[in-house]
């Protein structure tokens, strides 16, 4: 990254790595409750979900898009896998591997008619919204499947090295998403349509390629996130997801990346998502009224924005 | 002081000095504009002119010396002080909205209003009034899209001279993005403005208009004013030694004259906005093309790097036929275009100088993951080679003057050793020095035996720098100059259409 960008996203995700900081303090002099390991393992928890679709979301954005679909995308994953599994007795491993393709397809979907159809993102991600909303509704007649094999649920109960496995997995893909972005091509070429597009296209890059790629990284964080969803709440609710897309774009928007694309971090998506997850557990712990959540948290969203905007 | 007679002067400036930090920006200025009259202020990049006129406008506050205006003195703390007292400018970058009419765009920000609610009978009527009197060619409720540049333009000034007290407008690049012709059109109006009174400041790198509208030059350099003189006492060349501060004998580097094989053959081409064109550019060539804006210079040039489809005809390279549909194949075939906006095409200005120079060449650098080591010394190649300043690469494409952006543009075309490099409009916007090691770099890769073709509607550079010169006309190839007619009123006359006997 060049060097002014540097400072000043340092300098946004400094901000909001102190207010996560700030709310860690207070709220383990709140509650003692609030910093025991177990606690902040459950923090954790909660935060995968939310910053492994905020990752596929980090690379829209930084491409110069967005996804509203994301929600949708995690609830197609697991109803396939639900339907194939539970109603049909196809083998997990298999229901999931056609999950996870069809997910994947989806999001290509989206880059596709985004570039070919030349609908902006907005309007075709909201479209898909809808649509994947409505495959759930149709494949799993509303019915939630409620029993998934025991062995599934590892992916949620699980640990490797002492790790949860929904935290072990949402690390790995935040350091696959780092390293794809400085250290691949296709990463850089993400930067670049999202910076400036027509310098991109005359400087001989493929964009078609690149915006296809970048939905279908995020359908595949979907996917993903679909995959956790499941094996914790061990059934496929298919009002699972609703109101996600919110959740990850805030990740994305609080960890200093801009919507107008071009610029951000992945560093910055995993201390939004963290700090996200911080406050609805403290919230939860100091028994504050739930409904409080989504206040504080759009109220963050806007500050963050804000005390960026003033220093320009 | 008493008396009338001297009273003419509308702005007095005595002493002034801003300091910037580590830059004296201006160094204890003296200035001064008379009631009517056309001042042009003239300086590299960073000599000092814009401050001095952020400083007029209450952009800037002085740190020391006077200002008067009308004979009082006056102490702007904000731009909407100085705007009270009536001074008013226009700036490369219009801020106007094309959907909405010219009068709109007149009033835009304080429309006459009939209790709630826009007074639109008034509006239209002042405006056509407005335009009736400065010998504009439009009508209050033309649509401001459907205008070219030039009326645009003076649509532009006009939101600034319909307010009853202005006395100082400043003028900054008016005529960057206009042809010739529409130059013309602009001075004519110009020069109503001054007829009422209104004292000009005008910025322009273009010296040979100032010679046309000016009636005074003040010349700055490193912060310093080194001169005020009458427009007509002034040579072009004395002009440009005051600038610069060194004596150029030529401001054009010695062509090269070993000319090669034939490079690139564009056969019968045709696509939007131009039709039927051929031409053959030979290695170690400059090939220019020019014509009036509009005329499909751009067009050509975007269409032979495949960045907008083509109708029919072919390309050939080196005698072989090339399929080019979209720039990913014209960089394959190692053709570079360096576009006529640099800021919008040319470059991404958030990302760093070093990750624009490999744009077209990430493959270079990925093995199969980016060496980003490798990236920066590729690009300290290049910022050596070419002198780019501020020499540290990581620095932000939008933190570069005009000139090593443009440098910037063409090392990303050097690292793909590209055999074919089109300019279009390589010098616009760009200060005097600045051109003339843009010039020497094209001369430079012409002997290195690089095929270059220029588009160009600044007539002196194509005649300077180039070997041939098409010249373009509506879309159309009018005629082709080399040797002894390549010459300025040669190309004049076939740009406007008029006929020649040949």
């Amino acid at each position: 990254m060049s060097l002014k960008s540097n400072i000043l996203d340092n300098k946004q995700q400094f901000l909001a790595l102190l207010g996560l900081v700030c709310v860690v303090i207070v709220l383990s002099f709140l509650s003692e409750y609030f910093f025991t390991a177990n606690n902040l393992l459950n923090i954790g928890k909660q935060a995968s979900i939310n910053l492994i679709i905020g990752l596929g979301m980090t690379i829209v954005i930084i491409s110069g898009g967005i996804d509203l679909s994301v929600g949708s995308l995690l609830a197609l994953t697991i109803s396939i896998m639900a339907v194939l599994n539970v109603v049909h007795d196809v083998d997990i491993v298999l229901a999931g591997f056609v999950a996870v393709t069809a997910t994947l397809a989806a999001g290509a979907i989206n880059g596709i008619i985004i570039q070919y159809g030349k609908v902006p993102a907005f309007i075709t991600t909201l479209g898909m919204m809808g649509i994947a909303r409505g495959v759930v509704l149709l494949i799993s007649r509303g019915n939630p499947s409620m029993s998934f094999p025991e062995e599934f649920l590892w992916i949620a109960d699980g640990s490797i090295l002492w790790i949860p496995v929904p935290i072990f997995l949402a690390a790995l893909a935040a350091i696959l998403t780092a390293f794809l972005l400085k250290y691949t091509r296709l990463g850089r070429e993400i930067y670049a349509i999202g910076g400036n597009e027509e310098a991109a296209r005359l400087s001989g890059i493929n964009i078609a390629y690149v915006r296809i790629a970048a939905y279908t990284i995020c359908g595949l964080s979907c996917a993903l996130g679909g995959v956790i969803f499941a094996a914790r709440v061990g059934a496929a609710p298919p009002s699972s997801g609703m109101g996600y897309e919110l959740n990850a774009i805030a990740a994305v928007i609080i960890g200093g990346t801009s919507l107008s694309g071009g610029q951000g971090k992945v560093s910055g998506t995993v201390i939004g998502a963290l700090l996200m997850a911080v406050i609805a557990n403290g919230l939860n712990i100091i028994e504050v009224d739930p409904y409080w959540q989504s206040i504080v948290i759009g109220s963050i969203i806007v500050i963050a924005v804000m005390v960026s905007n003033m220093r320009k | 002081m008493v008396g009338g007679a001297i009273m003419s002067k509308i702005l007095e400036i005595k002493g002034v000095s801003k300091q910037f930090p580590g830059v004296l920006a201006l160094d204890n200025i003296d200035f001064d504009l008379d009631e009517g009259e056309v001042h042009a202020l003239l300086g590299e990049n960073g000599a000092g002119k814009s401050t001095l006129v952020k400083i007029i406008t209450g952009a800037y506050h002085r740190d020391s010396g006077i200002m008067t205006i009308g004979g009082k003195a006056v102490d702007f703390q904000t731009p909407a002080e100085a705007k009270s007292q009536g001074i008013g400018g226009i700036y490369q970058e219009f801020s106007q909205v094309n959907s909405l009419s010219v009068a709109e765009n007149i009033f835009l920000g304080d429309y006459p209003m009939k209790g709630l609610f826009i007074d639109w009978e008034t509006m239209n009527a002042t405006a056509d009034e407005l335009l009736t009197r400065f010998g504009v060619d439009a009508s209050a409720t033309d649509k401001l899209s459907s205008l070219g540049v030039a009326t645009r333009q003076m649509v532009e000034i006009l939101k600034v001279v319909h307010r009853e007290n202005l006395r100082i407008l400043i003028m900054d690049e008016p005529t960057s993005a206009l042809s010739d012709s529409e130059t013309h059109l602009l001075f004519d109006f110009v020069r109503t403005i001054q007829a009422t009174g209104v004292a000009i400041i005008y910025i322009s790198h273009r010296l040979d208009e100032i010679k046309q509208i000016c009636d005074r030059i003040t010349v700055f350099k490193n912060g310093k004013k080194m001169s005020t003189n009458q427009a007509q006492d002034m040579s072009i060349d004395a002009i440009v030694t005051e600038m610069v501060g060194t004596e150029l004998k030529d401001h054009f580097p010695p062509k090269n004259i070993s000319i090669g094989d034939p490079c690139i053959e564009v056969c019968n081409l045709s696509g939007a906005g131009f039709e039927d064109i051929s031409f053959t550019a030979h290695k170690g060539e400059v090939l220019g093309i020019t014509g009036l804006v509009g005329a499909g210079k751009t067009e050509v040039l975007i269409s032979v790097f495949g960045g907008a489809p083509i109708k029919s005809g072919e390309i050939k390279l080196n005698g072989t036929v090339v399929n080019i549909h979209s720039p990913i194949e014209a960089v394959k075939n190692r053709i570079g275009l360096l576009p006529e906006s640099r800021k919008e095409q040319g470059l991404n200005l958030i990302m760093s100088c070093l990750e624009n120079i490999s744009l077209a060449s990430l493959d270079k650098i990925s093995k199969p993951f980016l060496d980003l080591k490798l990236e920066k010394e590729f690009a300290e190649q290049n910022f050596s080679k070419l002198e780019i300043r501020p020499s540290n690469p990581k620095n932000l494409a939008e933190n570069l003057s005009g000139g090593n952006q443009q440098k910037v543009v063409l090392s990303k075309w050097l690292l793909r050793d590209s055999e074919v490099l089109m300019f279009d409009e390589p010098t616009r916007g760009i200060d005097v020095g600045a051109k003339f090691q843009i010039y020497s770099l094209i001369m430079e890769l012409a002997k290195a035996g690089k095929t270059i073709i220029v588009a160009s509607s600044e007539i002196d550079e194509v005649v300077g720098i180039c070997n041939r010169v098409l010249v373009m006309r509506r879309g159309a190839l009018v005629s082709e100059l080399s040797g002894e007619s390549l010459k300025t009123e040669q190309i004049v006359l076939s740009m406007s259409g008029e006929t020649l006997v040949s």
